[in-house]
């Protein structure tokens, strides 16, 4: 008896497991076996005493299911070697080991030997080479599983991580590809993983922040863990060989210049992004979604969202541009597309890659499921079996959109010829060649099943009808899986998609339609708590504003979101979009409009989001209370005002047309045809309305800096208040034109004018009320608002048309940028209005603004009132002298 | 002052206002019915609808059908009542009293068509008033005379109510005199034909028209002011029918008349080429 059977027996055989558990063991190996097993024991022991009892339990008949007494030495051997990188290992060998034992081909000493020499690279790697060995052995059989091994063993001498990705992967990459393709998969791994460019550290060796042994090394990029991370989700939507052409760029760009291929490899920040921008040739998604958006919307007939699919590619960027899907609601489409040199062909794509998406949603594919598309994954090679129902469902939308719109039909002619004409003809998958309609030659069908390709052209025609469903292909795509299954078919290189069309995902679209349903049911939850009843279809459309203003290229969509910080930010966003929303039912409209930069010399397109907002009618009180204050100045304005209006009608004597007989011209051309001298026909009365024509709109700052109270208690704003009520009276007496707008601005998206009284409208003590809302609130961006007003008093069609500015500082708002890129804005607006025949006018209370406002509004179109409880009194007398 | 008594040859004045030959129109709905009842019973109509949805050539048809002069007024800004109801002129070394449009109509019978009412000043629009209730009366101010309407006068008005500011609408008072006919774009079988008849194209271009402006409507308040009226398809089909290249045609009867914004230009030339 050793040692070690000694020790063990004394510590475990209480209830005589170990004894058991020896007299097994005899049965099955000599004493040199049971030696190995003591010494693995002995390694579990000193780090976990509760799995040793286990091991004693479970490990004879585990070792029973080998042939004979020298494989299980060798199984014991290994298990120790094993045991001595990680004893957790032990534990990972003997979980795996009845389920290798019950895949087809059955246990092989060489899955232990593969581990063993991985476990020496990593043990981390080797538990996970454990965890996923038998589905990969189901997956790739015997043979390849070796190579899928060996494969495994080089990434990890390479990099341990990577490696420990590329065994958690495989499962899953396993079932979306082709068995043959697994090694072009790992290689590309491995090709990353050698050849990835090496970023500087940070931080320097002697550096503060510097750490360990890292300190001051050059980092390796952690692209090839990237890779085998992303894989599951990246392969089956990206086929290999449009993933290695991207590796090849890459790398490339990285051969020429180290900068580039980092830009290249990583977007993790916007530096880096806008480095890729500059290399990347071609069309971007950014430049031409303003046109596809409504495209797109014209043909669903709904709000369909076009989204970068880059989303998908967080982890390799750059991929994207190879694949487009749709989620139900909204289409993801490449950020860019430079598949070919001339961009109105790229554009082209573009839009050939939309409304195949758009086909799937009008022409019901997604009538079926995840639940009906199982029917395809338990054939014998699901991966292909989906490509095939792709392929047909592809086919049948794109029969019937070319139905229906022939132009797409032309498009796709010349895409297609300007495609193929830069391959050569053997170098197109099967797809391709049934798609194009382009007949392989001979040569071609080394790689590709004649048989496969003769049955998918026939199923090719039938779901080429105008009356066909999804339910249609499906079926065709079962029976072509069964023959295949029956006659053996292999096809041995990956089949690539037609370029111009994206993955059809029915998980996604289930995710996403689950999803959304969840985050509005929590959201509509968390609102009833908070007392807020508010419709489903309110908290959609808030999200769905949310997500717009985030932009194409966010790095999320926000139905997916799981994180739970996120999501309660999200709610804070949702619940003032709501607000936003409550507050436009009184929105007339929202208008865009560009703003100056100085430093450019040019406009920002469509920089300002202005909102033009009824004022919402409170109560009369402060309109009433300014009417008796200034009682006296009231009806002295209202008389001076009345005697300028002046008489209604005008005449003009001796007209060559006109409504009466001007008697006198009359006589005088009777008198002179007498005489003999022609007469003159100008014999008519013409009238003429002689209104006095005047328009003006008032435009009130309503920032926070007129809450400042004044000595007589009152805030600049009553006062501006008071003084518009006095111009009202003076002006209802006048009968000149008239609006007030109230505005206030907070950042560039959000710049409100509140309309009190616009032009037209009857003076009714509905719109007294009104006047109340004048209230401080956010900043003063004047450009977009001056622009705003201007085009509102654009539409008046009077003689004179002035536009009054009350305000009481300079423009300012938090994203303005600095003093002078306000003024210079302002100046442009107010240049802009001028244009086109508006004359402005600036009555302001601040004392410093005899600096800029000259130049703003020109030397003598402004007032600067120093006495500010004045105001009222003198914005009437002001408005005389401008208009009479 | 001229004398009434003697007798006027009515048709005479307003042969020249006749419809010579029956105008090309599908009835949408039950328009014929109400307009013929309308006119049976004395009451005013008003149309109501998008520019170029066929409300002039309905107005037309009826007159055909029941065989009345049409008098059109296209009202403008500087419309004054006097161009409405008429004024004195001089001739030779006489006055003579020249009937306006509506005055004809009212005299010797026959439909007044005031297009686009909108347009006209408030103050202008009041004179049809005393015509629209049943006193239907047209106060000769200037003759110091009450013109009492002939059974076979009929007044309509077309108001455009979308793309008018708040500063065009008609008052209250004017609009609650009318019975409103509402004219939408015809249903798409009926606006193919409409478009095969106008512009003389075939049926598969008719119908590529008439998608395309089903979409370009469906962009209506998407960044579109206004879709496609049925007036553009057939501008288009008759540009085709004379040998424009079909996408040509409809870029400059269909895109640029309705929008000039470069992008949205751009988006409604790709729905085009999508769908000839």
């Amino acid at each position: 008896m050793s040692e070690l059977e000694t020790k063990f027996r004394d510590k475990y055989d209480s209830n005589g497991v170990f004894s058991t558990c020896l007299d097994e063991l005899s049965a099955l190996v000599d004493e040199d076996g049971k030696e190995e097993f003591f010494k693995t024991l002995d390694i579990v022991d000193s780090f976990s005493k509760d799995t040793v009892p286990w091991m004693l339990k479970s490990l004879p008949s585990l070792l029973a299911r080998q042939a004979d007494s020298k494989s299980r030495l060798e199984t014991l051997k290994a298990i120790t070697s094993i045991g001595r990188a990680k004893w957790s290992a032990v534990v990972a060998v003997l979980n795996n080991l009845d389920k290798v034992c019950n895949t087809t081909d059955g246990f092989n000493i060489e899955w232990l030997n593969h581990g063993v020499k991985i476990s020496c690279a990593d043990q981390d790697a080797a538990i996970e080479y454990f965890n996923v060995s038998a589905d990969v052995m189901e997956h790739l059989g015997g043979k390849l599983f070796a190579v899928w091994a060996s494969l495994g063993e080089e990434i990890a001498t390479k990099s341990w991580r990577a490696s420990k990705e590329y065994f958690k992967a495989s499962p899953s990459v396993l079932s979306k590809i082709e068995p043959g393709d697994m090694e072009q998969w790992a290689r590309l791994g491995i090709s990353l993983i050698e050849k990835s460019p090496k970023v500087k550290s940070k931080h320097k060796a002697q550096s503060l922040f510097a750490i360990g042994a890292a300190a001051g090394q050059a980092k390796q990029m952690k692209l090839g863990i990237n890779y085998f991370k992303s894989a599951p989700e990246i392969l089956g939507r990206v086929s290999i060989s449009d993933l290695s052409g991207w590796v090849e760029e890459g790398l490339s760009h990285t051969d020429e210049k180290k900068e580039k291929g980092e830009a290249f490899f990583s977007l993790q920040t916007s530096k880096s992004r806008s480095a890729v921008d500059e290399l990347v040739k071609g069309l971007e998604l950014n430049d031409v979604h303003g046109v596809l958006l409504p495209f797109a919307e014209a043909f669903t007939g709904s709000k369909t969202p076009i989204r970068s699919s880059s989303i998908f590619y967080k982890n390799m960027p750059g991929l994207s541009r190879f694949f487009s899907v749709t989620d139900g609601t909204r289409i993801y489409l490449p950020p860019q597309v430079s598949i070919f040199a001339d961009e109105e062909l790229n554009f082209k794509s573009y839009k050939l890659s939309l409304i195949h998406e758009i086909a799937h949603l009008r022409y019901n594919t997604f009538d079926i499921g995840t639940k009906e598309m199982s029917a395809l994954s338990g054939s014998h090679d699901s991966a292909l079996s989906m490509k095939i129902f792709e392929f047909l469902e592809d086919e049948r939308v794109d029969h019937l959109t070319v139905q229906e719109l022939p132009g797409i039909a032309r498009d796709k002619t010349i895409l297609t010829n300007e495609f193929t004409k830069k391959l050569k003809p053997d170098e197109l998958s099967m797809f391709e060649y049934l798609s194009y309609g382009i007949d392989p030659q001979d040569k071609a069908f080394e790689r590709i099943d004649r048989k496969l390709f003769e049955a998918l052209k026939k199923a090719m025609e039938k779901v080429k009808c105008d009356n066909t469903s999804v339910m249609h292909t499906l079926e065709l795509a079962k029976s072509i899986s069964k023959e295949i299954e029956a006659g053996n078919h292999l096809v041995r290189k990956t089949e690539e998609r037609p370029f111009y069309r994206g993955v059809i995902d029915f998980g996604l679209i289930e995710k996403t339609k689950r999803a959304t349903e969840e985050l509005i049911e929590t959201f509509s939850n968390r609102l009833a708590q908070k007392g807020a009843e508010v419709e489903a279809a309110d908290i959609l459309e808030a999200i769905t504003r949310i997500e717009e203003s985030r932009g194409i290229d966010s790095d999320s969509v926000l139905v997916h979101l799981s994180d739970s910080e996120e999501i309660s930010y999200l709610f804070e966003e949702t619940e003032q979009m709501l607000e936003e929303m409550e507050s436009e039912k009184n929105m007339r409209r929202t208008v865009h409009y560009d703003e100056w930069d100085h430093m450019l010399d040019d406009y920002k397109k469509s920089w300002c989001r202005v909102r033009e907002i009824d004022m919402v009618p409170t109560n009369q009180v402060c309109y009433d209370a300014a009417l008796k204050e200034y009682y006296g100045v009231v009806s002295q304005l209202k008389r001076h005002f009345a005697l300028l209006r002046p008489d209604r009608i005008k005449r003009f004597f001796r007209e060559e047309r006109g409504d009466d007989i001007d008697f006198d011209a009359v006589i005088e051309s009777v008198v002179e045809r007498h005489a003999g001298v022609t007469p003159s026909d100008r014999v008519y009365i013409r009238r003429e309305k002689n209104l006095r024509d005047v328009s003006v709109a008032f435009l009130v700052d309503m920032s926070y800096s007129t809450s400042d109270e004044l000595p007589n208690g009152k805030t600049i704003m009553d006062i501006q208040r008071e003084g518009l009520v006095l111009m009202a009276e003076a002006l209802e007496s006048i009968g000149d034109q008239w609006a007030v707008y109230g505005f206030t601005t907070h950042y560039r998206d959000r710049c409100d004018v509140f309309v009190v009284r616009d032009f037209n409208m009857p003076f009714t003590d509905e719109i007294k009320k009104r006047f109340d809302g004048l209230k401080p609130t956010g900043q003063t961006r004047l450009g977009a608002v001056i622009r705003h007003a201007s085009s509102l008093l654009a539409r008046v069609t009077s003689r004179i048309r002035l536009l009054v500015l009350l305000s009481d500082g300079r423009p300012y708002d938090l994203d303005y940028g600095n003093a002078k890129y306000a003024i210079e804005d302002t100046r442009k607006a107010v240049w802009e209005g001028q244009q086109k025949g508006l004359s402005f006018y600036c009555i302001t209370v601040d004392k410093k603004s005899r600096d800029y406002l000259p130049y703003m509004y020109g030397g003598t179109n402004f007032s600067l009132i120093d006495n500010v409880e004045a105001l009222p009194v003198m914005l009437p007398l002001i408005y005389k002298r401008l208009t009479t | 002052m001229e004398s009434e008594v003697v007798a006027i040859d009515h048709d005479a004045v307003l042969q020249e206002y006749l419809v010579d030959s029956e105008p090309f129109y599908l009835p949408l709905e039950d328009e014929v019915d109400l307009f013929t009842i309308a006119y049976e019973k004395k009451v005013p109509v008003m149309l109501k609808g998008p520019t170029g949805c066929g409300k002039t050539r309905f107005i037309s048809y009826m007159a055909y059908k029941l065989n009345l002069p049409l008098i059109t007024v296209a009202c403008h800004e500087d419309l004054t009542s006097s161009d409405l109801v008429g004024r004195y002129l001089l001739d030779g070394s006489q006055t003579v009293w020249q009937d306006g449009p509506l005055t004809t109509a009212v005299r010797h019978g026959g439909i007044c068509y005031l297009d686009e009412i909108v347009e006209a000043r408030k103050d202008t629009t009041v004179v049809i008033h005393p015509l629209t209730d049943d006193r239907r009366i047209l106060p000769l101010e200037k003759r110091a005379q009450l013109l009492q309407a002939m059974d076979r006068f009929m007044l309509v008005i077309s108001y455009n109510p979308g793309y008018q500011t708040v500063l065009k609408d008609l008052k209250q008072s004017t609009k609650q005199r009318f019975i409103t006919l509402n004219f939408d774009y015809p249903s798409a079988e009926l606006e193919e034909e409409i478009v095969m008849h106008e512009s003389g194209v075939s049926k598969k271009d008719a119908i590529s028209l008439r998608k395309i402006a089903e979409k370009f409507r469906g962009m209506k308040n998407r960044g579109l002011d206004e879709g496609a009226s049925t007036r553009l398809l057939i501008y288009a089909g008759v540009l085709i029918k004379n040998g424009v290249e079909p996408r040509r045609a409809c870029q400059s009867a269909m895109v640029d008349p309705i929008t000039d914004d470069p992008e949205m230009g751009k988006t409604l030339e790709e729905i085009i080429s999508s769908i000839l």
